[in-house]
């Protein structure tokens, strides 16, 4: 057999993710009870080599796997953000480790392997290819979400997320038959190239389409298939929640946003309207739900919703600068919506509570830590000078730009609303009486991953020149060249 | 390289507000030092700026001006430039954030750190707004400076202060959003009439924009601007907002804040959509009347002296609105004059009711009788505060309203016999609290009560109501630079109601 063909050496980010994920499942036998947090570590050291090895990689484009793998600027920017999140998300459970009790090894190494998903989804070309990765992730995230054995509304998630997530990838499954039986392939390129000859689209194709933007609407947690997401979120690990609330998403929106931009670009004026839709439910719904939530992780849980709506919204205008936004808007997602996890964690380890009341009063007692939820929250809420800031900006001008004024102004008053409840919050930190004295210690690899998130909200907030650019001209050439030219 | 004054004016609070951040819990000394040192700096360049500032016929438009490319694909800058509107704007933020401090240096007591830091943040933004001549920074700054309001509201206000608070992010931001809409809407239209996209204002500002497109994006532009005014029907965060803020958050609200809304009804809604204006401007002037005469009445039936200076404020602002409204030269000259007037006027008001209500812990007016006595000082700059509000000759409010009665009264002559029944208004009620509250038998209760003694405590309000004196006999010098900003203006406005009626002629 031909190996060269297969131009594997494209994936080394993979493979190095893969194999050392390997090695430290066999080395977690080999090392002693008690030393378990140095795996963590391994993982992180891991995590950040594969993400160093994509940056070298560069954004030069290339296939491999006879055009099952891709490599081009999108699926780097995107693996980027994947990785940093896979990494923070590892420091994250390394304090959070305690309330794990049994198989803490294998944790961090689950981790990995959802990581490793990821980055095969956001480089997947073929539907086959998305589908295999998107199952790694997914059966991934099965287990996390079910870890704390003993605690039941772990178990509950763990079932809830298996349940719906087995239907969710049938819908998708069943998606891409119908566009393989009318286009006669599952590769990307070449469904478009079959799409753009059609003078009317069938049906059934219509069909398939609409199921395959539900199946991964499930990932991204889009109204109406947001369901599982606020009781995944509050059952599951608290690090697994991050994880799924920023990698999972990302990875979600990224294998949308390839989809629909290459695939299905062709038939733009029927997914636009479908697009449209969801992002309006979904920032209504989203936003309004979290009005009234007591717990922080059922609140991120809606916040994370909205942003999905926002999301949609941008995807809906079509163009590059939606691409660019959509990207920018990930990018400053994933700072502060960690950031605030990572606050989650440390007074859930110091209180004992996930609900609002727990943080109370902690602008007292810990600064640092108020000011970083502070600051992700305030992102998340989109004012400036933050990145969140920069980034609802772009996703609102972005669809703007195709005179969608409607939805804008949808998405503006919903904006206003996300203000609202995430102030609640600060409101919570800042203006009341603590409940308690004790001081929360925050370790050194903890506090890294707090300074990382803050320093990377403020930079996109304020220096947004490079990273919009880099997006933007990234998109322009991979979804764009192809039908300019 | 040019010395950067407008950056240095702007960044300097900011860069005190970091050295705030690190300066350890309870050095505070370190901390008001910090602010009055940099605000300090910041007013001495303003007034070098104002000095400076060329009025001569063939002089730039914009001055000081400053350009670094931001983001490249999609035509942002940084870039920073002061027209004759700006220049008395950037003045009057560095006069009353400066004033504000040293009040601030005595009435706050506790999280000082916290207070300064944001107090400092939210004049970084007031500068922005004010300087900013690119479209993204401006809507930053805009946002900028009115979020620190939340925690200053909020963690230092008095009675009712989370309804407060609430109540006037809710406004704010749902009238920025939606500003924000039509502000987009703009940026891509100028992009596909220019051909290529840009945020810089000066090039938005001279983009032909069609007729039917300023008609329908100027009401969200105007009403999303004017809730920060506030322009009635959208006032009722501001007094709530006024009644629970500590002394230096409402100096800065009612002094710079609500003029950040009017300047950026000048600077978007007027500069670059002339043709809306001239179709929206008149339904200004109806609802400025509201503001006035509604405004005015209200503030009548307060018994707290924050509310009664409160519903002042937007019934004086009332008096901007229907300046802007006249859209021709002497109306908007008055407008920006009153700005300026009422932002002194009215930081000195709440600086003497803080100074009050810090001793006494009451402002409701019929709590009061006879202070004059016992606090001459403070009595006797209340009434020359009061006699400013009611604007008689000598202060500069009087000048600024007087220019926009005149002006007024050519177009809108209903509109301008209501305002001037405001100032009658106005008298009446400012001059009912002095007789209540400062006259009448001294209450012996209030005999224990210090007056501003310390030169620290005196400096602020002496060197508001020298400005108000100074620019009330001899406004012509700062006249003539704000006239400087408002001729291109004007010129801009009547040419597209020329364009407007040979259009409808034709037809």
């Amino acid at each position: 057999m031909d190996f060269s063909a297969t131009n594997y050496t494209l994936m080394s980010p993979e493979l190095l993710l893969c194999s050392a994920a390997l090695v430290i499942l066999v080395l977690d036998f080999v090392i002693t009870k008690g030393s378990r947090r140095w795996i963590g570590y391994l993982s992180f050291i891991t995590i950040i080599a594969a993400v160093i090895e994509v940056v070298c990689r560069g954004a030069e484009p290339g296939t491999a796997f006879f055009g099952l793998y891709l490599q081009d600027g999108i699926s780097m920017a995107f693996k980027v953000v994947l990785g940093i999140t896979a990494a923070l998300v590892l420091l994250m459970s390394i304090a959070y480790s305690e309330k794990i009790k049994a198989f803490e090894g294998e944790f961090y190494v689950l981790t990995l392997f959802a990581a490793l998903g990821m980055f095969l989804m956001v480089s997947a070309s073929d539907f086959m290819s998305l589908y295999v990765a998107l199952e790694l992730t997914t059966i991934t995230f099965y287990i996390l979400a079910s870890y704390l054995r003993d605690n039941e509304i772990s178990l509950e998630s763990g079932i809830k997320y298996l349940i719906l997530g087995a239907m969710a990838s049938g819908v998708l499954l069943y998606g891409i038959s119908f566009i393989y039986g009318v286009t006669g392939s599952t590769s990307f390129v070449e469904i478009q190239k079959s799409l753009a000859q059609m003078s009317e689209f069938p049906q059934t194709l219509k069909f398939g389409m609409v199921l395959v933007i539900a199946g991964l609407s499930f990932k991204i947690a889009a109204v109406p298939f947001h369901i599982w997401a606020p009781d995944v979120y509050e059952g599951a690990p608290t690090p697994v929640t991050a994880f799924l609330a920023v990698g999972s998403k990302v990875a979600g929106v990224a294998v949308l946003l390839r989809v629909l931009y290459t695939a299905l670009m062709p038939m733009q004026e029927v997914w636009i309207g479908v697009l449209c839709g969801i992002a309006a439910i979904t920032m209504i719904f989203g936003n309004l739900a979290a009005i009234p939530q007591k717990n922080i992780k059922r609140l991120m849980a809606y916040a994370g919703i909205g942003s999905a709506g926002y999301i949609f919204m941008a995807l809906a205008a079509a163009s590059k600068l939606g691409a660019g936004a959509t990207i920018y808007y990930l990018a400053a997602y994933l700072f502060s919506t960690i950031g605030a996890f990572l606050v989650i964690v440390l007074v859930a380890n110091s209180t004992g509570g996930e609900r609002i009341e727990d943080f109370n009063g902690l602008a007292r007692k810990e600064p640092y830590l108020a000011a970083t939820a502070f600051i992700g929250l305030m992102s998340l809420a989109g004012v400036p000078p933050l990145g969140g800031f920069i980034g609802k900006f772009y996703l609102l001008a972005a669809i703007i730009e195709q005179k969608n004024y409607l939805i804008a102004f949808l998405g503006a008053v919903m904006a206003a609303v996300t203000l609202y409840y995430l102030v609640l919050v600060i409101k919570a930190m800042y203006m009341r009486e603590p409940v308690n004295d004790d001081r929360i210690d925050v370790s050194l690899g903890m506090k890294f991953a707090l300074t990382v998130c803050n320093l990377g909200v403020i930079y996109l907030g304020i220096y947004p020149g490079p990273v919009t650019d880099y997006a933007i001209n990234m998109a322009q050439k991979v979804f764009f060249k192809i039908l300019e030219g | 390289m040019k010395f950067p004054l407008l950056s240095a004016i702007m960044f300097l609070p900011l860069i005190g507000a970091l050295i705030i951040s690190v300066l350890p819990r309870g050095n505070r000394m370190g901390v008001r030092w910090v602010s009055v040192i940099t605000t300090g700096i910041s007013l001495v360049l303003s007034i070098y700026m104002t000095i400076a500032y060329d009025t001569s016929a063939g002089a730039d438009q914009y001055q000081f001006v400053e350009q670094i490319p931001w983001v490249e694909t999609l035509g942002v800058q940084y870039h920073l430039g002061v027209d004759g509107i700006s220049v008395s704007m950037v003045l009057l933020t560095s006069f009353v954030i400066f004033t504000g401090c040293l009040v601030s240096w005595v009435s706050i007591k506790e999280r000082d750190k916290e207070f300064f830091f944001f107090l400092l943040v939210l004049v970084f933004g007031v500068h922005g707004v004010f300087m900013s001549l690119d479209l993204l920074f401006f809507y930053l700054y805009y946002e900028l400076a009115v979020i620190p309001m939340y925690p200053l509201l909020g963690i230092w206000g008095s009675a009712n202060r989370e309804y407060a608070t609430m109540k006037l992010m809710i406004y704010l931001t749902f009238g920025s959003l939606i500003a924000l809409v039509a502000l987009l809407a703009m940026y891509f239209f100028a992009g596909e009439v220019n051909g290529s996209l840009t945020f810089d204002m000066t090039v938005l500002a001279n983009t032909p924009y069609t007729a039917e497109f300023q008609k329908f994006f100027f009401p969200f532009m105007l009403f999303g601007f004017a809730a920060l005014i506030p322009m009635m029907p959208f006032h009722s965060w501001s007094p709530a907002g006024h009644a629970a803020a500590p002394t230096a958050v409402s100096m800065l609200h009612a002094g710079v804040l609500m003029k950040l809304g009017a300047y950026a009804v000048i600077r978007i809604c007027l500069d670059m959509f002339p043709a809306g204006a001239q179709v929206w401007m008149p339904v200004v002037a109806f609802l400025c009347v509201l503001n006035m005469v509604f405004g005015g009445l209200v503030a009548m039936n307060r018994k707290d002296f924050k509310f009664m200076i409160g519903y002042s404020s937007s019934s004086h602002m009332g008096y901007v609105l229907l300046g802007l409204a006249c859209v021709n030269v002497v109306g908007i000259n008055g407008a920006v004059l009153v700005m300026f007037a009422h932002g002194i006027m009215t930081a000195l008001a709440f600086s003497l009711i803080g100074f009050i209500y810090d001793r006494a812990h009451t402002r409701m007016i019929y709590d009061f009788s006879g202070l004059a006595k016992h606090i001459p000082f403070v009595g006797v700059c209340f009434c020359i505060m009061a006699f400013a509000s009611a604007g008689l000759p000598g202060f500069a409010n009087f000048v600024g309203e007087l220019m926009v009665f005149i002006a007024a009264f050519q177009i809108y002559p209903v509109a301008t016999v209501a305002a001037v029944f405001g100032v009658i208004i106005t008298a009446t009620y400012m001059l009912r609290s002095i007789r209540d509250a400062f006259f009448g038998t001294p209450d012996p209760r209030w005999a224990g009560l210090e007056d501003a003694h310390t030169f620290l405590h005196r400096a602020p309000y002496v060197i508001l109501i020298t400005i108000l004196l100074v620019v009330g006999f001899y406004p012509f010098p700062l006249l003539e630079i704000i006239n400087t900003g408002v001729e291109p203006l004007v010129d801009k406005l009547n040419n597209a109601a020329e364009l407007m009626r040979t259009a409808q002629l034709s037809r």
